[in-house]
């Protein structure tokens, strides 16, 4: 068919219905109310308590309720189980689950394009769910904590031993893992020298062009800093000096190379496996190696700690797990057509509260609208100003090489008929700067603050970033197919019953291991020999408390403990922190938002300041966290009129 | 219509069956370390061990009739939860069953052996109490470890399993024997599927 015959074609099948319609209004209407009523992930978990290791049973039960623990959901059920069991120091529970979570994720490695047809045509959420690469590592990680505590908890030596054999195993299980991740995304400083070449440089020169800011290659996830430094805590404690070595070492050079930037860490991290490389290095096998690293690496004060340092002194690790990874959400969007010009549209239909809907057209704006230069010409030319005016809230589909098979099939007729269709992607929301400080006291005494070593969140964030483009096709070929099915010569009737049930079946796949913690943090202190008692405090970032967590050490000459802990950050500003018993504090959208200062209850202790910043911490570099955030802010308040005037 | 069959066909029906095989059989489901591995090895170890000349010269040497063995840690280096009680109890096994080799019991098991003929003072009728001082010290022992490397990229994974295992001369240090044992297996997966 010629290029004529088809836009004659085109304007024939549209002018068979006419494009206003008395009911297209009450049609919109019924199409965008069940947007408000779809229930995320997230909200299916509202009712699982945040004091997970004081309410056990309950939180079990829970997971039960909500997950297939035996259909499309049981990778998602064993994963929340095994964090669950972990937190109830039920440790060899939570193995046995993780096991059977990481046997699943390598069953999954395998994309089946049936399930993937079957997550087009009905949604996400009636697929297995895959999981994500950070999250297949955090099953290992979380197997080797079980094993740690076993190793803690140990009654006898052996016992320890074998315990600690175990969490090795685990180690070199993500360790393959990691390796596996590396090589197939790249290195860091491969990532770097490919982005500065010509080729490069060119490809981004033209993702400016197009509007392409979700640069996937800034956003992989190619190896875990934070893992590679509790992986050298483990041959540490088994006594095993050069795999401690080389895994404090590749976690000083990740975080130095680019985890530090990319997920927005301390820099102290950095400086902290350096200092633990150097330390192993002295022990002997490195000649005057350790010297020039210490001078290149460390800084004057932790070089005169070095120098200090007793090599049998005991060690103390604690590794603080804070908070919960924020939930995803489900973004709505309009498919509407503009015919003349072959052109799909999609529009974002905010939902929920207002931070909820400025949180869904920042996503929008960031990850989707037509922003580009070449797309504001192409837009100029069909629809002038008033088109390329629009952009910050539409995403267009030039559709002209698929535009004679969409017609046949009548998708282009039946979006028209009801004035538009449905569709579903999921988004995140901004992540804030801060989310406070943990400090640890020895003794009663404040002795650090801890380290942001890894953030889950971030993590979390930048796999859905860069899922985004595969996310808004499949929705809107999920929307083409349910429409195609209804191409059979039917009167209209069925036509529009056809567009509200695929409208009314688009979901978002808003699932993902939403127990993990937010943000990892971590201190390592050298203590004398002799029985501690340690307290870790966690502070928002107006400096209240949040949760505090106590223990008991007995450490020998020589010994590495690590004390890992989960603190719990509540959910909204307003929210109280709830005893136990008490009902249970359902998570918001707003789940992850740290609480906001509050004035100091008469008569309580005043509150600690807020611990003062390391002067590496003050930092002004151009890390993408931050880029990011003054982009969305700018574009926030450009938005700000758009979402009012929609609302009014 | 053909939406509809096409729908119905994602869905596939799944039975369980179940049957007995012989132990010998090998059945590989995936590259992890198995049942037919922890065979493997035992059976080399034992023919190995059974054949090579330090039980005749500890007989030479000392004219006991049978050297006696303590086993020691065997160190799981690989990046597998390996039951490693399952070989070493089969290579136990042969090794008293040739009637060459006696072992003792040691770490745990003996405290706990120790404990038992404490109380045995305390309860048990005179003359059939176990006597104190009289256990049997041990002529060599038995120590090693199972080490793998593994290398993976994408659906194809090779792994490498090496088990070492050796006798040690309680007396003078010297390493009577030494075993070793290679597995190596390739796991290919395909990244799509129908």
């Amino acid at each position: 068919m010629t290029r004529l015959a088809r836009d004659q074609y085109t304007a024939t099948a549209f002018s068979r219905r006419p494009r206003e319609r008395p009911i297209t209004d009450l049609l919109l209407l019924l199409l965008i109310l069940p947007m408000t009523g779809c229930a995320t992930y997230s909200d299916k978990l509202a009712n699982v308590p945040w004091e997970i290791e004081a309410r056990c049973a309950e939180v079990r039960k829970a997971i039960y309720d909500t997950h297939e623990c035996e259909g499309a959901g049981s990778l998602l059920c064993n994963m929340q189980l095994g964090i669950i069991e972990h937190r109830c120091a039920n440790y060899t529970q939570s193995n046995a689950v993780l096991s059977r979570a990481d046997a699943i994720a390598e069953e999954q490695y395998t994309i089946r394009g049936s399930r993937e047809l079957q997550k087009i045509i009905l949604n996400p959420g009636t697929a297995p769910y895959r999981g994500s690469a950070y999250e297949w590592v955090y099953i290992s990680y979380l197997k080797a904590l079980n094993y740690l505590g076993e190793a803690r908890h140990a009654s006898n030596g052996s016992e320890r031993q074998r315990a600690l054999e175990e969490a090795r195993v685990e180690i070199r299980r993500v360790d393959i893992k990691l390796r596996d991740i590396e090589a197939r995304k790249g290195t860091y400083k491969e990532a770097a020298s490919r982005s500065e070449d010509t080729f490069g440089q060119m490809f981004r020169l033209y993702n400016g062009l197009q509007g392409n800011w979700v640069d996937n290659a800034t956003l992989e996830y190619r190896e875990d800093a934070y893992i590679r430094y509790l992986s050298g805590v483990v041959y540490e404690m088994l006594g095993e000096w050069d795999d401690a070595r080389v895994a404090y070492q590749k976690a000083a050079t990740l975080y130095d190379e680019g985890y530090t930037n990319q997920y927005d860490l301390d820099e102290d991290m950095a400086e902290q496996a350096w200092f633990d490389t150097v330390r192993i290095m002295r022990r002997g096998g490195y000649g005057d190696e350790w010297k020039r690293i210490s001078r290149t690496h460390l800084s004057p004060a932790r070089q005169r700690e070095l120098a200090e340092l007793d090599p049998d002194a005991a060690q103390l690790i604690v590794i603080e797990h804070f908070g919960r990874v924020p939930p995803t959400g489900e973004l709505n969007l309009l498919l509407s057509v503009i015919p003349q010009y072959q052109q799909l549209v999609l529009r974002p239909v905010p939902t929920g509260s207002m931070e909820d809907q400025r949180a869904q057209l920042e996503w929008f704006f960031m990850v989707y609208a037509d922003t580009g230069i070449l797309k504001w010409i192409r837009k100029y030319n069909h629809g002038g100003i008033q088109a390329v005016a629009r952009s910050p809230v539409e995403k267009t589909i030039f559709a002209r090489p698929a535009w004679h098979l969409l017609t046949e099939l009548k998708v282009p007729q039946a979006i028209q008929t009801v004035g538009g269709v449905r569709v579903a992607v999921p988004y995140k929301k901004p992540l804030p700067d801060s989310v406070g400080s943990s400090s640890l006291r020895i003794d009663g005494a404040e002795v650090a603050t801890l380290d942001r070593a890894e953030s889950v969140a971030h993590l979390a964030q930048a796999t859905q970033l860069r899922r985004s483009g595969l996310e808004i096709w499949s929705s809107v070929a999920g929307a083409t197919t349910k429409l195609a099915a209804c191409s059979a010569p039917t009167p209209d009737d069925w036509l529009i019953a056809c567009s509200l049930v695929a409208s009314a079946l688009a979901r978002a796949e808003t699932r993902n291991w939403a127990l993990l913690p937010y943000t990892v943090r971590l201190k390592r202190v050298f203590l004398d020999p002799g029985n501690h008692q340690a307290e870790l405090v966690a502070l928002d970032r107006g400096g209240q408390k949040l949760d505090r967590e106590y223990t008991s050490l007995d450490l020998d000459s020589g010994d590495i403990k690590v004390w890992s802990v989960f603190t719990t950050m509540f959910p909204t500003a307003t929210t109280p922190p709830r005893s136990a018993g008490a009902a249970p504090v359902q998570s918001t959208s707003a789940g992850y938002a740290p609480p906001a200062p509050a004035p100091a209850a008469a008569g309580a202790p005043p509150s600690p300041a807020p611990p003062a910043q390391h002067p590496r911490q003050r930092r002004t570099s151009s890390n993408a966290g931050r880029a990011f955030g003054s982009i969305l802010k700018a574009v926030t308040e450009s938005l700000d009129d758009v979402l009012e005037k929609g609302l009014r | 219509m053909i939406s509809v069959a096409f729908l119905a066909g994602l869905w596939s029906c799944t039975t369980v069956r179940t049957q007995r095989v012989s132990t010998d059989e090998t059945i590989d489901l995936t590259d992890k370390w198995n049942d037919t591995d922890s065979r493997l090895v035992a059976d080399e170890m034992i023919d190995d061990m059974l054949t090579f000349p330090w039980i005749q010269q500890h007989q030479q040497e000392t004219g006991e009739p049978r050297p006696t063995v303590i086993l020691q840690r065997i160190y799981n280096r690989s990046h597998e939860h390996i039951a490693v009680d399952t070989f070493i109890n089969d290579l136990k096994r042969a090794m008293i069953r040739s009637g060459k080799v006696a072992f003792v019991v040691g770490g745990e098991e003996r405290k706990e052996v120790r404990g038992e003929r404490k109380d045995q003072e305390l309860y048990a009728r005179e003359g059939s109490q176990a006597e104190m001082g009289q256990e049997e010290g041990a002529d060599f022992a038995l120590s090693g470890s199972i080490d793998s490397i593994v290398d993976q990229v994408g659906g194809k994974r090779v792994t490498f399993y090496q088990v070492d295992l050796k006798l040690i001369d309680m007396t003078s240090n010297r390493e009577a024997w030494n075993g070793q044992k290679k597995i190596k297996k390739v796991q290919t997966r395909s990244r799509f599927g129908l």
